[in-house]
């Protein structure tokens, strides 16, 4: 038996005074923690764009340095070894053909990539890349992707063919639309990098993310879509940023 | 006891305002690394912009150094294309301010019409504005007004025929009175303006601020006022600042481009070319051109004697000699082909190594054609000869691609022979000469009066610490005050008028290396030929 001294020593907080230290510190908790949430999406977010961005400046490098722009790495999916992260084919084994592939982040010399060498998002999913392959007055050519190839056809009759689109709706197999282009963000890309986003191990994203992954040379940057529907994220070299920078160092007439 | 269990209210109160204390500084630490983040992806986007600007202008096929119209509201759109003035239609200052051309060209703009090939955007999402100088713009006015095109070298720097821009920061102190062009990242509203008709002015996007009671405008270049603002926007002001005059009704993010930086980069298109000349002509003749005097004439590009240090000599390398109306002399380095046609229209019956057609013989090497009895005959070493009589005979020479064949005013054809569109006719003693193919750009823009020029039958120059060098171009910039103290003054027969060091001038084989600092005094830009 209990005295009734020691009883009334021990009296706790009322149920008044728990519901509202619960309340508060489920305030304050829920403040921090959404942000915290909403960051770590923020942050894969830009920890990707950064990626991008650094490719973009490890293929600009690589141009100027080698006077031609690197062939895509091959793989025949997300996980397998393909040409682990080396640009396909090596220039001593054949000329590049390849429009579309993954970025050849061994080549290139950037990480993070995965353990067969490709570049890799946030989310761990590979990087792709695509580049030109198309110049001189729409002739096919390896000129982009061939060492002096560039140099030899001066800058003048250099004509880069990858577009970027803002839809899908309309795009053909070599336009962002028929006839009198329109919808195209660019129409003269050199080269066009991206992530295939926070869903990019999901089934189809639709039309729009469906043509990003044709293997050709018509790319779509959504920005008016349904929301969860498109989450590549893309970024491409202006052809004048290319040169520009390869007439600086040299590399170009 | 008592005491103890009371504390132990305190003590939580003490963790939920240590809780809150840490939510608001992770979320204030949030808001600063997010504006952070903000601001460094409109500069990162800003600073493309300028670099497609500047490739743009240095890349064009056929007026190199010149920057596209802005995407102006004037035709009832910003969609991303260059708007040009009408050729009837007189200049307005209008013309030079809009939003950056991304996607392509109006009418009547000049071919090619591209755009700058990326989607520029503020963090914001709105695209970014341009505006740029007078100078440097395809002139679509009345032909009456001439010249149609800006001659764009070093000498524009200091000699523009319109003010260049100017910018100022937020305390009205100049950063540059050379600006060729300002990109400008208007982000979202302040103040009272409103974009949401179809085609807002600059008003509508770009800022004004007032400096000593001076307003300054981003927008108002629709008159010739060039001057701009770059400040920081009003969120980095504290409202106890006493430095920025209030209200801050400004978030304009500016960069811009100099003139001496646009020149530059020009400059080093137009010695790519120059190299690419010069290489081309060593690819077929096994050594580089010998090198045209410094002179004090202008327009002194002539390949003069054994000289192997001077100007360009893009007018005149070689000359081909005929002797009399039989025998002509002519490389087969230099020409593509030579063709002997009989006046008489009597038709070649036999040929080796070479071609026949009718009464022509064409051979592009050693051969010969037979007409009967007669002949016509070259040497590998480009000498053709005949025994035909007439008078009517010809020889035609085509040069070969990367070669030109000079008209006048430049030193051209004399006697016997005549030049006519990259050709050359000879039907008697005479001569006529050969010169380096360059972009028309280049000469009417006179890049070839910017380059010092010097060759070595043997890799013994050196650039730098750069060793076994054949042969080099260095470009020498406007006239300044050299290094040497020398006020240069051209055209001159003094290296010293178009070099600038002790080590660019003193004769001996050793130049400065490509990354020497340019500076007021010091502006020679070394460009290594051979090896390539």
């Amino acid at each position: 038996m209990i005295p009734m001294q020691f009883k009334n020593k021990v009296l706790g907080f009322s149920l008044v005074e728990i519901a509202v230290v619960l309340v508060i510190l489920g305030f304050v908790l829920g403040a921090l923690l959404l942000p915290l949430q909403a960051q770590r999406t923020q942050a894969f977010q830009l920890q990707t764009e950064n990626t991008l961005d650094q490719a973009k400046k490890a293929l600009l490098g690589y141009a100027v340095s080698r006077g031609r722009l690197p062939c895509p790495a091959s793989a025949s999916s997300n996980t397998d070894a393909g040409s682990r992260g080396l640009e396909s084919p090596l220039p001593i084994t054949g000329t590049c053909t390849n429009v579309s592939g993954y970025l050849p982040a061994a080549t290139l010399g950037i990480q993070p990539t995965d353990t067969f060498g490709f570049a890799i998002d946030a989310w761990n999913n590979r990087i792709r890349y695509a580049v030109t392959q198309t110049n001189n007055a729409g002739a096919a050519d390896a000129n982009f992707t061939t060492a002096n190839g560039m140099s030899n056809q001066g800058v003048t009759n250099l004509q880069p063919n990858l577009r970027v689109c803002s839809t899908s709706t309309g795009i053909t197999a070599a336009m962002c639309s028929s006839a009198i282009e329109t919808n195209f963000l660019t129409n003269s890309a050199v080269a066009v990098i991206f992530s295939i986003g926070a869903t990019g191990a999901q089934a189809s994203g639709g039309a729009d993310e469906d043509a990003n992954l044709d293997n050709g040379p018509v790319f779509v940057s959504s920005t008016d879509i349904p929301i969860g529907e498109f989450d590549h994220i893309l970024v491409w070299i202006s052809p004048y940023v290319l040169f520009n920078a390869m007439i600086e160092a040299g590399q170009l007439h | 006891m008592k005491a103890k269990q009371k504390g132990a209210v305190l003590i939580i109160i003490a963790f939920i305002v240590g809780l809150a204390a840490t939510a608001y500084f992770v979320t204030s630490f949030s808001v600063i690394s997010n504006q952070t983040n903000q601001a460094k992806k409109t500069y990162q986007a800003l600073n493309e912009a300028k670099q497609a600007l500047i490739g743009y202008a240095i890349s064009h096929p056929n007026f190199p150094g010149q920057l596209p119209f802005p995407d102006r509201n004037s035709d009832s759109n910003y969609d991303g294309y260059s708007d040009c003035n009408s050729p009837t239609s007189s200049f307005s200052y209008e013309l030079l301010i809009g939003q950056l051309p991304i996607l392509g060209q109006t009418n009547p703009c000049i071919a090619p019409q591209t755009g700058l090939g990326s989607d520029f955007k503020d963090v914001d999402g709105n695209r970014l504005w341009y505006a740029l100088s007078r100078n440097l713009v395809h002139k679509y006015e009345s032909s009456a007004i001439l010249p149609v095109d800006p001659v764009i070298n070093p000498s524009i720097i200091m000699s523009p025929v319109y003010p260049w821009l100017r910018v100022f920061d937020a305390s009205g102190r100049l950063l540059s009175d050379r600006v060729a062009a300002v990109i400008i990242a208007p982000h979202n509203l302040i103040g009272s303006q409103n974009r949401a008709s179809n085609t807002p002015a600059a008003t509508e996007f770009l800022d004004a601020l007032s400096i000593d009671g001076v307003a300054y405008s981003n927008a108002d270049y629709n008159s010739p006022d060039e001057d701009f603002i770059a400040a920081p926007d009003s969120r980095n002001v504290t409202a106890t600042d006493t430095v920025y005059e209030k209200p801050y009704y400004f978030n304009d993010k500016l960069i811009y481009i100099t003139i001496d930086e646009l020149i530059e980069a020009t400059a080093r298109r137009a010695g790519a070319e120059a190299k690419h000349l010069l290489n081309e002509y060593q690819l077929r003749t096994l050594q580089y051109p010998y090198a045209a005097n410094l002179a004090s004439i202008l327009n002194n590009h002539v390949s003069t004697g054994i000289n192997l240090t001077g100007m360009l000599p893009i007018d005149v390398t070689d000359t081909c000699v005929c002797a009399d109306a039989q025998s002509c002399s002519c490389s087969f380095n230099l020409i593509k082909s030579v063709t002997f046609t009989r006046g008489s229209s009597t038709p070649f019956t036999s040929s080796t190594s070479c071609t026949m057609s009718g009464a022509a013989c064409t051979c592009s090497g050693a051969g010969s054609c037979l007409s009967g009895a007669r002949n016509f005959t070259c040497t590998s070493a480009g000498v053709c000869t005949h025994d035909i009589n007439g008078a009517a005979n010809r020889y035609d020479f085509t040069a070969h691609d990367h070669l030109d064949i000079p008209v006048p005013p430049i030193p051209s054809a004399s006697g016997g022979c005549s030049a006519i569109y990259n050709k050359a006719r000879c039907n008697g003693m005479g001569s006529f000469n050969i010169g380096l193919k360059e972009s028309p750009w280049f000469k009417t823009n006179f890049w070839q009066d910017y380059f010092y020029y010097q060759w070595s039958a043997i890799p013994n120059l050196q650039v730098g610490g750069k060793t076994g060098i054949s042969a080099l171009i260095i470009g020498t910039g406007q006239t300044i005050v050299s290094e040497v103290g020398i006020t240069q003054n051209r055209p001159s027969s003094s290296i010293l008028d178009y070099l600038d060091s002790t080590e660019n001038t003193n004769g001996n084989n050793v130049f400065d290396g490509p990354n020497k600092q340019h500076n007021n005094n010091y502006n020679d830009q070394p460009l290594i030929v051979e090896p390539k």
